[in-house]
């Protein structure tokens, strides 16, 4: 299914102009690709928020239609987003031809109740996108694996895809749901044993830099040591002058 | 209660919390996460309970990640004590949140239920707080 963006050319570059371009609901973006040169474009972002919606489980390849001219395949290389509203602040579209060998991260969507899960078990998702290299045609929207027939400590692995015409660029032993055998109730402490550990009161942490008793005697004894040496020192000059004395 | 086994030092300044948080701000583990909006230091008593809280709704079904480690000394002089005569003894232990940071995460539960259940565990920070989804933040297919 192909999905269409519809953009305009902008001329406007730099922090301000573009933060006012977003107060005006609109989306800046970027088109390159090719070695051509880049296009700066503006979406409506409440359009491609939507459109994000619909393509959520999907490969990232759209049409970007610029100002009423001919559709250009790309695929969404990069969304930024404020780290803390998740609003979109900018889209990087990268032109693609068809035919073209491309690295993606195919979505993977798991369908079914896993048997395992029904016998205790907890199903592992470890691969949300499988990386896929193919021609851009190639590329399916997604993968779709049932796990109905999943039992505890079985996983699905990459081999299991059923398509051997792309090219996978993880290890084809690479397991993409498992489903974990139930935690033993040893694991977790009982709540007597919480209880217990709550009135012991925090134990200090073991300071690295501090020194030990042991050291700390060696230490005091050298400066004893130390200390003998200066004052004899000292005292060494003093006796000299007597003895200096005592001769005349 | 959490903290740190070994230290180089036992008592450290307060530091600053300006910024954004540039690390563990996307759900990286499970399907939904609590995420702070302030900037605050978390007692680990306080890690403590948003964890019992979490764990009552996991039922044994699912998976939870805990992503902050209070790892800061908070020292306190005694009560009534003059001032001088050094920094006080080390009471309790912090994590230093961002706004931003994506503290708790829990994976294997419906959304409804991870929702509700992160919201209760929201009510034990100090600090406003946010549940995210996954695909909120990324999107899966880049």
């Amino acid at each position: 299914m192909a999905y269409t963006v519809k953009a305009t050319q902008r001329t406007d570059t730099g922090k301000g102009k573009v933060g006012r371009l977003r107060r005006n609901g609109s989306l800046p973006a970027v088109m390159y690709g090719h070695g051509e040169p880049s296009l700066m474009l503006a979406l409506s972002n409440h359009e491609f928020n939507r459109l994000l919606d619909r393509i959520r489980g999907h490969s990232p390849i759209v049409e970007v239609e610029i100002d009423e001219r001919p559709a250009q395949k790309c695929v969404i290389k990069t969304l930024q987003r404020n780290p803390i509203t998740g609003n979109l602040l900018h889209v990087d579209f990268q032109k693609v031809h068809p035919g073209e060998k491309v690295t993606m991260n195919v979505p993977v969507i798991v369908t079914g109740s896993a048997e395992g899960v029904k016998q205790g078990g907890m199903l592992d998702h470890i691969l949300r996108t499988v990386p896929v290299r193919a021609a851009i045609d190639a590329i399916p929207e997604h993968f779709e694996v049932d796990v109905t027939a999943l039992k505890i400590d079985h996983s699905i692995h990459i081999k299991d895809l059923g398509r051997t015409d792309l090219e996978y660029t993880l290890p084809l032993d690479s397991p993409i749901v498992t489903v974990l055998s139930p935690r033993k109730l040893t694991e977790t402490p009982t709540a007597a044993e919480a209880a217990a550990a709550a009135e012991a009161g925090p134990a200090e942490p073991e300071v690295i830099t501090e020194k030990k008793p042991a050291e700390e005697e060696a230490e005091g004894e050298e400066e004893k040591g130390k200390g003998k040496t200066k004052a004899k020192a000292e005292a060494a000059p003093e006796k000299k002058e007597e003895r200096k004395k005592e001769k005349k | 209660m959490l903290m740190p086994k070994r230290v180089k030092y036992r008592r450290a300044m307060r530091g600053r919390m300006s910024g954004k948080a540039t690390r563990a701000n996307r759900v990286d583990f499970g399907d939904q996460g609590l995420m702070a909006l302030e900037p605050c230091w978390i007692t680990a008593r306080q890690i403590e309970a948003a964890r019992i809280c979490l764990s009552k709704s996991l039922k044994r079904a699912g998976k939870m990640w805990i992503r902050i480690f209070p790892d800061k000394p908070v020292s306190k002089k005694a009560a009534e004590s003059r001032m001088g005569k050094g920094k006080g003894t080390p009471e309790f232990w912090v994590a230093v949140v961002k706004p931003g940071t994506v503290m708790f995460e829990l994976g294997g539960l419906t959304p409804a239920e991870s929702t509700d259940a992160l919201r209760q565990a929201g009510s034990k920070m100090p600090c406003r707080t946010r549940v995210v989804d996954r695909g909120e933040m990324s999107y899966e297919g880049f």
